[in-house]
Formats: structure tokens, sequence, C-alpha cells
């Protein structure tokens, strides 16, 4: 097994190292695209296990393909997955899109002192964005099963998502709206600091984040870890987005 | 001869909830202890693929509850056991099958061997179980 593929593998052979991992791989991704929490994959991981471990069959033997087996057990999508928790992950960082938006908009007017015009194509290009969010909140499972399985699907999609909105700006620069830039100032100033605070509350305030594989009888401090892990990533945008539209704004404004 | 491996796939498919909810009525017991009693019982190997997913549909109904608990020197074991929601399950389903049953037996005796021989019945092959 090459460094890439034990790299891959290595947390499904440290939590079910009795069976195949390409096998435990597949069963976990099939459950992870489709919203059950970590905890329950994990349990259900550790039964497979077990399984084999008693019966002495190979994994791929006793349940057979893992995709099916694991489609055939109906697990429960996690609160964290329904819609409902979704939509409590993709609105403040919708939010903080917009605000982005807005921010960066009013750099160069504030710099020269001018109106902030807002084209029709830059107004599209908001909705859009505010509707995708949407839509993939609505239809995260889905979407991402299609681009796993299909990731040409996915890339396809981004190319022509990036395509739609350079063209719209390009092509729609009849201005809908001229204000001034300080209201595109406090619009995204007031956008990122409100998307930001809600996410970071969220963050905070999950009690742990479903998504952690854990396995029963597992040491508690390698779960803690993981927990650690998944927090922060989860934090990374949420700080990201803010530090990109604030040093955009400062480039823009500082070189103009 | 094992000759429990020949049950059509069909009837297999339409026993086995009731098979499993006696099985775990035993007592606590777990997914390779259940298919090693239904082995041993005579009604062939049910595979992890199939009965797992069945005991998962047994939890989603409460008809068990279920708690880990640590293997010998392997991986844990989840123990399965019958709530009172689950024995009721199983005795109104194991009174329907006993009347299935003895209904179908009358029907197969009002048949009759005698009125087909055995020469004129043509040899059909058995379907595999997938269990």
């Amino acid at each position: 097994m090459s460094k890439r593929e034990q790299k891959r593998y290595a947390l499904v052979r440290e939590l079910a190292p009795g069976i195949s991992p390409e096998w435990a791989e597949e069963f976990v991704g099939e459950l992870g695209t489709r919203g059950v929490s970590g905890e329950t994959v994990g349990a259900s991981l550790a039964e497979v296990e077990s399984h084999c471990a008693e019966s002495g069959e190979p994994v791929e033997e006793a349940f057979g393909p893992a995709d099916e087996y694991a489609r055939s057990l109906e697990l429960p999508v996690s609160a964290q997955q329904s819609t409902g928790g979704l939509l409590r992950v993709v609105v403040p960082q919708a939010i903080q899109v917009i605000g982005l938006f807005a921010l960066i908009s009013s750099a160069v007017p504030l710099s020269d002192g001018e109106p902030m015009g807002v084209t029709l194509g830059v107004g599209l290009n908001a909705a859009i964005v505010v509707l995708l969010i949407l839509l993939l909140a609505w239809k995260a499972g889905a979407a991402v099963r299609t681009v796993a399985r299909k990731p040409a699907v996915g890339v396809a999609v981004g190319v022509g998502f990036f395509a739609v909105m350079v063209a719209s700006a390009v092509a729609l620069r009849e201005e809908v709206l001229t204000v001034s830039p300080w209201w595109g100032l406090v619009l995204g100033v007031g956008c990122l600091v409100l998307g930001t605070v809600l996410s970071v509350l969220r963050v905070r305030g999950s009690r742990e984040s479903e998504a952690v594989l854990t396995v029963p009888f597992e040491e508690q401090q390698r779960q803690r870890e993981r927990r650690r892990q998944m927090r922060r990533a989860e934090m990374l945008p949420v700080v990201l987005i803010p530090a990109f539209a604030v040093l955009n704004f400062l480039v823009l404004f500082l070189l103009t | 001869m094992d000759v429990h491996q020949e049950w059509p796939a069909e009837w297999l498919r339409g026993v086995l909830e009731l098979c499993v909810l006696r099985a775990v009525a035993d007592g606590p017991t777990y997914g390779y202890q259940i298919s090693a009693r239904l082995e041993q019982g005579g009604l062939g190997k049910v595979k992890g693929g199939t009965l797992y997913p069945l005991l998962k549909r047994f939890e989603a109904k409460e008809w068990v509850d279920v708690d880990w608990r640590p293997g010998e020197g392997g991986p844990g074991r989840k123990y399965y056991v019958l709530t009172a929601r689950g024995s009721q399950r199983l005795q109104q389903m194991s009174a329907l099958w006993t009347e299935f049953t003895a209904t179908t037996a009358a029907l197969l005796q009002d048949a009759g061997p005698a009125q087909v021989g055995p020469d004129e019945i043509e040899a059909e092959p058995v379907e595999e179980p997938q269990t």
C-alpha cells in the first residue's frame, strides 16, 4: 500500500483494523454523504468488524458491496445534517458572502470619493450566490453524493457557474442603483460581523460535531483529539471569509 | 448433505424476521450468535449483509434494546434484548405463522401426492437463497 493510500485509510485502519480498509472507507464515505452521524457510522462499522472477527469471514463475503450494505441499513440523518441544521450553517455564511461583496465593491468608490454604482450583473450574481447556497443546503446530500461519484460533474458545474458569474458581471453593466460608498461599507462590515458572530456562536454552542467518527470503547483521548480537529476545520471558513474581504478592501482602497 | 442451504430464498425472506425475533427472545445476544443459532436451527447461513439491516429495523421499531459490551480480546459486541413491544410482535407473528403453516399443510394434503406420480414431476432447479 502506497503512502498516499496509507494516509487515506489511516482513520478506518485505526478504528476497524480487522476488516479491509477499502471496504471500510467506502462504507464510511457512503454513510457520510448521506448525513449519518459519526457515532452511528462508527457503531455500524464496529458491528461489521465484530461479526467478521467472530465468523472469520472476509467482510466482502459476509456483507457484500460496502455501498449497498450502507444503504440497506437505512440509518437516520443526524440533526446537524438535517435541512434545519444545514440552514443554521449556511445562512450565516450567506450573510458573510453578501458582506464580502458589499465591502469589496465599496473600496474603489471610497478611495476615489465617488458614488458607488451597483450594476445589474453584480446584483444578479449576489442573488445567484444566495440562491445556490440555499439550494445546496436543501439538497446537500444529493449534491455531495453526485460530486463524490462523478467529480467531472462537480468540476463542470463549478466552471459553468463561474462562467455565468463573469459573463453576467461583464455583460450586464447597466447601473441599477447608485448609492454613497459609505452604505456599501456599512452594509459590508455589518453583514460580515453579523455572519461571523452567528457562525462562531454556532460552532462554539454545538456540544460536539456529529460528523466526528467514533467507535465504541475507543480511547477518549483520541476522540477528543478528532473533535478538536473537526472544530478547527469548521472554524476555518468562518474566519477566512472576513479576512479575505478585509484584505481585498485594504488592497483596493490603498492602491487606487 | 446440508439440505438447509436449499430453502427457497422467498420463503427465507418471509420467515427471517420471525426467526430472528425468536433468537433474540432467548436473552441478550449479538449478531454473530443469532446467525449461528439460525444456522444450527436448520435455516441455513444468514449473511451479515442480510441480518444486520433487519436488526437495525428492529431497533427503529423499538422491538429490541441494544447494549455495547467489550468483546473477548477483539472489538466490542452489540447485544440485543427483546423489548415488551418486540415480545408482543413475536407472539402475534408466531401465532399467525402457525396458522399459516397449518393452512398450507392442509392445502398440500388436499392436493394429495397420489394425484401426480413422482415420474410426472418435472425437476425444477431450486433457487439458491440470497441470505
